[in-house]
């Protein structure tokens, strides 16, 4: 038996797919059934629904696996699922199939994706957050359609069209949709035209959904890592992971994405993503793993199971006011 | 520091009543008039204890005593007690501002402890503005 | 089943009431009184005894919320009231003369409790000018050897004061 559930979809296409899931029978070697309270095999995003690919943005990678985009337009191409609008039958049929048969078939930005070496010469520009990396004097901005942000290093500030979900989820879309036009060619309007805001802000929501996964620059996937500072988390409230996370690179002692991922079940996608905005918003303190070997730390003790199921239970409880 | 002053000749009357307390009951050896936010303004003291300290926790016990009458929907707190052995502290409201404490040994009797702090604040609030 | 408390502590006039009104599942209780000294300037009321509110979790568990007055006169409901406490949340009004000051004056006197748990420092009112940076406050942090998050927010906001609940308790459990 398998799972699927949906974010962002509209009343109308929800209902069209819980019946279509209902009627699907033996069409699919397993029996699919929609639930949104259980751990789910598929989730079907509307990719054309801002707010709900910015709340899927937040989600821990385990939620966001086998994720089908789902859009009137074609969807982001880092996603290797896609359903057309308006749904049909034999689409959903095929990509359920293809889920049973390939369900750990990656995205094409995935989390297990390997970033060069820091060693190497830089490589082609292939994120958001690489690309903001490397664009460390005057203007740059990024148009994706209608919708852009506009970044001026020298005054350390950035406007947008966006507000803070709506801006995340812009984001997050894949560095090769956006429009990039940097220095003199950015024509500014008339200065008291434009609102600014704190570049920080922007380069904290650019490494949160701007990495697809991959380290920028410059950053060694087997460096050790720690944050001077919890970060300023800015327009968009901070996910329980990115909490975590703070938490953990606060400590006195550096640590690797591995000891991260293992202490704190977070993804390596998120703590790659948290580590691109640390670094941007110059946070971050990365040294090597080599060098910092002889100053392994002993390790936390482990908190007793009662005392992380009562930060469970309070995390559980707070999540529902911050919503 | 509180905005509250009473005047010399208050001050000299709040003595004279003190006096008067501890004439008619012997087992009264301090007592202390603060604001409801914890300020000593005037006090007798027989013997040595911290007038600021007491001042705070005089205010902090006397609104704890209103707010719990509040929660187990009983009205108008007249008096926080408390009882102990070697002494009685009673606590109650005097004017909208201010706190009267007596402080008294175990041999005082607590019915008259009552009626001579009821008494003095008749008096004091008659008096003071 | 045992009753868990997080204590939010800080400036008189910072919000503590308000952040726990803004997120206590029941009216909260008070111990408010009127202010009789300069603060008057600033607030009509304050609290002499302490703030209480409640969260229930999932299981029924409950989770006590005690604001203490914010005058050092009442440092001893300070240690009352963190008896058995998960941790603490510093609210530091920017726009008194030296918040820093008041911040270290919270974590001088909570030094105990603190240690043995954690603390998350929350900067409120800070539309003004002339106030510290929150690296300053940090810097402050780093000098006493703490490393607590601080972050900026509006005790008015429900999600504000639980963002600082889910920082403690991720900073319980993960720093």
């Amino acid at each position: 038996m398998k799972y699927l559930s949906s974010i962002g979809l509209s009343a109308k296409d929800e209902t069209v797919l819980k019946s279509l899931i209902d009627l699907l029978g033996a069409r699919t070697s397993e029996e699919w059934i929609y639930r949104d309270d259980v751990m789910v095999d598929a989730l079907l995003l509307d990719f054309d629904n801002s707010e709900a690919v910015a709340a899927w943005n937040t989600k821990p990678e385990s939620v966001r696996r086998n994720t089908i985009a789902y859009s009137s337009e074609i969807p982001g191409i880092s996603f290797a699922r896609r359903l057309a609008k308006p749904l049909r039958a034999a689409d959903l049929i095929a990509v359920l199939k293809d889920i049973e048969e390939n369900p750990g078939k990656a995205d094409k930005a995935p989390a297990s994706s390997t970033p060069p070496p820091s060693t190497q010469a830089p490589s082609e520009i292939s994120t958001l957050a690489e690309c903001v990396a490397r664009h460390s004097e005057g203007l740059l901005r990024l148009t994706f359609g209608d919708r852009e942000v506009v970044l001026d290093r020298q005054r350390r500030c950035f406007s947008t069209s966006e507000s803070g979900e709506s801006l995340a989820a812009l984001l997050a879309h894949p560095f090769q949709e956006f429009q990039v036009t940097r220095g003199a060619d950015v024509n500014l309007p008339p200065d008291g035209s434009i609102k600014w805001l704190d570049q920080k802000a922007l380069l904290w929501l650019v490494g949160q959904s701007g990495s697809h996964g991959r380290l920028i620059d410059g950053l060694e996937q087997g460096g050790l890592f720690r944050i001077t500072r919890w970060p300023g988390f800015g327009l968009v409230r901070p996910s329980q992971t990115v909490l975590t996370l703070c938490s953990m690179l606060t400590r006195k002692n550096a640590m690797s994405i591995e000891e991260i991922r293992s202490v704190s079940g977070v993804p390596e996608f998120d703590i790659i993503a948290f580590i691109n905005a640390a670094s941007l918003t110059g946070i971050l303190v990365a040294q090597s793993g080599d060098a910092a070997k002889p100053d392994k730390p002993a390790a936390k003790p482990e908190l007793p199971t009662e005392r992380k199921g009562l930060f469970a239970k309070i995390r559980s409880r707070l999540a529902n006011t911050r919503a | 520091m509180s905005q509250v002053r009473i005047s010399e000749s208050g001050a000299q009357f709040c003595q004279s009543v003190f006096d008067d307390m501890m004439s008619q009951c012997d087992a009264v050896y301090g007592v202390l008039i603060s604001t409801v936010d914890g300020h000593d303004v005037v006090r007798s003291f027989k013997q040595d204890m911290p007038a600021p300290k007491l001042a705070a926790m005089m205010s902090s016990v006397l609104a704890l005593g209103e707010t719990i009458a509040v929660e187990a929907d009983q009205q108008q707190c007249r008096y926080v007690i408390v009882e102990n052995s070697n002494g009685y502290i009673l606590t109650l409201r005097l004017k909208e501002k201010l706190v009267l404490s007596v402080i008294a040994r175990a041999n005082a009797n607590l019915g008259m402890l009552h009626s001579i702090s009821r008494s003095a604040v008749e008096k004091l609030d008659e008096k003071l503005r | 089943m045992s009753e868990i408390k997080v204590i939010i502590t800080g400036t008189p006039g910072a919000g503590k009431t308000t952040a726990i009104a803004a997120i206590s599942e029941v009216p909260p209780v008070r111990t408010d009184t009127a202010t009789t000294d300069e603060l008057a300037d600033v607030k009509s009321e304050t609290t002499v005894a302490m703030d209480f509110g409640e969260l229930t979790l999932e299981d029924g568990q409950k989770v006590f919320l005690y604001g203490t007055p914010g005058q050092q006169r009442f440092e001893f409901m300070w240690k009352i009231l963190v008896q058995g406490g998960l941790g603490l949340i510093v609210l530091v009004d920017c726009t008194r003369a030296d918040p820093i000051a008041d911040m270290g004056m919270y974590l001088d006197n909570f030094a105990d409790f603190v240690a043995e748990t954690g603390a998350v420092i929350g900067l409120v009112k800070r539309d003004v000018n002339d106030t510290p940076a929150v690296d300053d406050f940090y810097q402050a942090l780093s000098q006493r050897g703490l490393m607590f998050p601080v972050l900026e927010v509006d005790v008015r906001e429900q999600g504000d004061v639980s963002l600082m609940i889910e920082a403690l308790v991720s900073l319980l459990e993960f720093a």
